[in-house]
């Protein structure tokens, strides 16, 4: 009886990270910031059930380290990731639909026969987990599931997400970033408002690097996936907030701005908020790049020096004219000290060498121009060696 | 994890991108091309691009665009 259980709530444990795997899947290719967002959010209700049950086993049933993966020979198909990197959304759909199904079909009974007095946490368990679950379906869950038995192994990237996903439909995306380079904040509205939107497709551009990450990735602890999953949701989130910002201030910028300024008349002639050219900004980079390298470029690079940005923003006079936007800031520095911690985290468990991690900086850094080409390239007419030859003969023509 | 001497890895532009790490040169293989590669080593994709087939980035060609393109945030 004990080890029935037990088996049951591995199988259970396995398919909640991989049911969170599949839907960063759903969440990456999703066409806008609120659906992201959403998504997003049962992805981290999924790992966090998924880390409960392993919890659970661990303190109850003395259940071993594990890694999380994919099924062997397993090559994304059923969850609709074609080769040629696209992905076919009712078949991801399809698949989520079956294992959660399967799952809760499992909990339930795991929950019928914890009926013994001294089986009152298996009962409680179940009953959690069953709360963010559908009902059954007619699929069943593997009791021992060969194909998802975890063994210890370095983390490797197993699989290639998609190579494109989708822009949510407020934007248009128009001057390529190598000729003209998005607003920064300020003060001003006209320099603000912009920066808001600029920086709401940045931040989904982030949530989607860690999605894809948790996506591509076998042979991490789940507290990796968790790790992910947290950022991706608070990006997400990011990214809608300021979206919205930039709308709800949208009517007060128009007013501050004459009618001869270029942004006022693509505003007059249009409701879509112009972005680079590159729309996605720079998605097509992070997918060339590997994990070390994103959490180099990112984590490290991006979002620390974020930190004490941020601190200097909600000291503004902006800020002090638009105070809700300063405690916006604050909750967003939080996080984004949160992510640094995490991206210092996981870079220490890839690379515990200190010159491995020197070595892996100067790589990094000295590839970041060649893998922001990579992406510039799938938004222009000129070859990539083209790119690289104006770059690096300084030949940008930058306004 | 994969060896840090060498690296190869396919791009979405249709490239295998092969780096010497220890040169930090970066030579750039058309996809068709690299499956002939009898072994995708920096030795043997020097060897093409002294034919004409693979593209080389020296270490000053990869700063120079790093530092062209330094003002560009990454991400959010």
């Amino acid at each position: 009886m004990v080890d029935d259980f037990r088996r049951r709530l591995v199988a259970i444990r396995d398919a909640l990270y991989r049911l969170g795997r599949q839907t960063a899947l759903l969440s990456l290719i999703e066409p806008t910031w609120k659906s992201k967002a959403e998504q997003a959010d049962r992805v981290v209700l999924l790992f966090e059930a998924a880390s409960e049950v392993g919890e659970f086993l661990e303190r109850y049933y003395g259940e071993m380290p594990f890694v999380v993966r994919w099924p062997q020979d397993w090559d994304g198909a059923d969850v609709g990731l074609v080769h040629q990197g696209t992905v076919e959304r009712p078949e991801t759909e399809r698949a989520i639909r079956d294992l959660a199904g399967a799952v809760a079909a499992m909990n339930g009974a795991v929950s019928a026969t914890a009926n013994h007095r001294l089986l009152g946490p298996e009962r409680d368990l179940a009953e959690r987990v069953g709360a963010i679950l559908p009902s059954s379906s007619g699929h069943e869950l593997p009791l021992d599931p060969e194909h998802w038995r975890s063994r210890l192994m370095a983390p490797t990237q197993v699989i290639r997400g998609p190579k494109a996903i989708g822009l949510d439909p407020a934007f248009q995306p128009i001057v390529s970033l190598v000729e003209e380079l998005p607003p920064v904040f300020g003060d001003r509205l006209e320099d603000a408002v912009p920066y808001f939107w600029n920086l709401s497709v940045r931040e989904a551009t982030a949530a989607d690097l860690c999605l894809l990450s948790l996506f591509e990735y076998d042979g991490f602890p789940l507290a990796f996936y968790r790790d992910m999953a947290k950022q991706a949701q608070d990006e997400a989130r990011h990214a809608l907030y300021f979206l919205e910002e930039a709308r709800r201030m949208l009517p007060e910028l128009k007013a501050t701005l004459s009618a001869e300024n270029p942004l006022a008349q693509h505003l007059e002639s249009s409701e879509l908020l112009p972005i680079p050219a590159e729309g996605r900004l720079l998605y097509e980079a992070i997918w060339n790049m590997d994990l070390v390298e994103r959490l180099i470029l990112m984590h490290h690079d991006t979002e620390t020096p974020a930190i004490p940005k941020l601190a200097e923003w909600i000291d503004s006079d902006f800020c002090r004219r638009y105070p809700e936007v300063a405690d916006a800031f604050r909750v967003i520095r939080r996080d984004e000290i949160s992510h640094s911690q995490i991206g210092n985290l996981w870079l220490r468990r890839l690379l515990p060498d200190p010159d491995d991690r020197r070595a892996a900086f100067g790589r990094a850094r000295l590839l970041r121009g060649f893998f922001l080409l990579t992406a510039v390239r799938h938004h222009s007419d000129e070859s990539l060696e083209t790119l690289a030859l104006d770059a690096s003969r300084s030949r940008l023509k930058r306004a | 994890m994969e060896r840090t001497d060498l690296i190869v890895r396919e791009l979405s532009t249709g490239h295998v991108m092969i780096f010497d790490t220890e040169q930090r040169d970066l030579f750039l293989v058309d996809r068709e091309k690299a499956t002939s590669l009898s072994d995708r080593s920096p030795a043997a994709a020097r060897e093409l691009a002294e034919q004409g087939d693979a593209w080389h980035l020296r270490r000053d060609d990869l700063q120079a665009i790093t530092d062209a393109l330094a003002e560009i945030v990454l991400l959010g």
